[in-house]
């Protein structure tokens, strides 16, 4: 339930709605557990399902996207004194979680796959049932559409330019 | 794409790398199984029931399992017992330095090894041994008794939180260190919040932890990670609130939970 909550969250952004993915995910591996042949791929497995609640969940929202609650991991013995430079880090955290909703689904998926799990291409291609040339194709345009937010880019200037 | 766009994206996602379920998310699923289960026309034969009992003892552990063997053996004053009976070896922190800062009602008797410094944020959380009883103390504030007195108190608890220390000179009263004693097999310790948000966290401990929280936020779990990064012990925090109210009479009421999960 771990495995599909992480994914589940860092896909859809809410740890709320994540947590209703979750717990659909966990009843799927329950009930279909017999399916499972090899117990050492029970992680690559739920976050299989997990992608594929995650994606459903994303193409049934009709309103647009709310902000992700996710961030710049604080660890607060490094938060900065100066009140500006933790201002900052709190702004990238926004730009950089709207920007995040704003991508489509399986852009998102490998962006989160990439960047929460550490998995490979080929464990991404996996988890999303495409080839190791496809992920490599999202994964280049998630990052490039990005780029392309004005805010986010200034702000991550600004965050090289303080070190 | 620069090496500050994969740091900043990486650390964005980070608090999705911490999301821990709760037990009663992890009972839901198990309550909305069995229903189900008590519906199905057909009876489950032996193998499916065993892969089914294997799936829910994996989704189950991420919270709640501890190793019975680490359970059975160690607790929060394992690592100290040995030291209170005089064997300098095993203890875990560093012995205090004579001369070094420390709190002044430390130092009133003789040599250096009587005190650890278990952990420090701010201030230090030292470790004091006199005869057979052992303090955890912080500037102001400290826990004591015999390993035994306390061993009653803390009931095989692997992670102890001593208090909070002072606060942090940010003149706003939303930072504050919050110091305990932990197994010498918790590395590294999280500080959940129960909106969801991202945790405080510290890591590479040795024997104790001293995580600056937000005070302004509602706290849920202290959760203690082994070296491989297992949840090996959690602890409800939830009354564990640390809010600044000076202007008005007691502070007021949490923020409601988020919403409970979809019932059977």
């Amino acid at each position: 339930m771990t495995v599909a909550l992480r994914t589940a969250a860092a896909i859809v952004g809410s740890r709320e709605e994540a947590a209703d993915i979750a717990q659909e995910v966990a009843l799927d591996a329950l009930r279909s557990a017999d399916r499972l042949r090899d117990p050492q791929a029970f992680d690559a497995w739920v976050r299989k399902i997990a992608v594929r609640h995650a994606i459903r969940a994303l193409r049934r929202r009709r309103a647009p996207a709310t902000a992700v609650p996710i961030g710049l991991g604080w660890d607060f013995a490094d938060v900065p004194a100066v009140e500006g430079d933790r201002d900052l880090l709190i702004a990238a955290r926004g730009a950089l979680a709207q920007a995040l909703t704003t991508l489509p689904p399986r852009q998102r998926v490998a962006l989160a796959l990439r960047y929460v799990h550490d998995l490979t291409d080929r464990e991404i291609a996996d988890a999303l049932g495409c080839r190791r040339g496809t992920v490599n194709a999202l994964l280049s345009r998630g990052r490039a559409a990005l780029r392309q937010s004005p805010a986010l880019r200034e702000l991550i200037s600004m965050m090289e330019g303080s070190r | 794409m620069s090496d500050a766009w994969e740091r900043a994206l990486r650390s964005a996602l980070g608090p999705a790398r911490a999301l821990e379920p709760t037990e009663a998310e992890v009972q839901q699923v198990l309550t909305i199984d069995r229903s189900r289960s008590r519906t199905r026309s057909r009876p489950w034969h032996l193998p499916r029931l065993a892969t089914a009992a294997c799936a829910v003892v994996a989704i189950a552990a991420g919270t709640l399992a501890v190793p019975v063997t680490r359970a059975a053996v160690e607790d929060v004053l394992s690592a100290f017992s040995d030291w209170v009976s005089g064997d300098d070896g095993s203890a875990p922190g560093r012995p205090i330095a004579a001369g070094e800062d420390v709190q002044p009602w430390v130092l009133k008797e003789d040599g250096e090894k009587r005190v650890l410094a278990v952990a420090r944020g701010g201030e230090k959380l030292v470790a004091i041994r006199d005869g057979d009883t052992i303090t955890f103390g912080l500037d102001n504030f400290g826990v004591s008794g015999t390993i035994q007195d306390l061993r009653e108190r803390i009931a095989g608890e692997k992670m102890m939180i001593v208090g909070p220390g002072d606060w942090l000179p940010n003149g706003r009263h939303d930072l504050r260190p919050v110091f305990g004693v932990v197994t010498p097999a918790v590395k590294r310790v999280e500080f959940t919040y129960a909106d969801g948000g991202p945790p405080a966290a510290q890591a590479g401990l040795d024997g104790g932890f001293a995580v600056t929280v937000e005070t302004n936020r509602p706290p849920e779990s202290l959760i203690g990670y082994d070296g491989s990064g297992e949840v090996i012990a959690r602890k409800d925090i939830r009354d564990y609130g640390m809010r600044y109210c000076p202007y008005v009479a007691g502070c007021p009421p949490w923020p409601p939970a988020p919403s409970p999960r979809r019932t059977p």
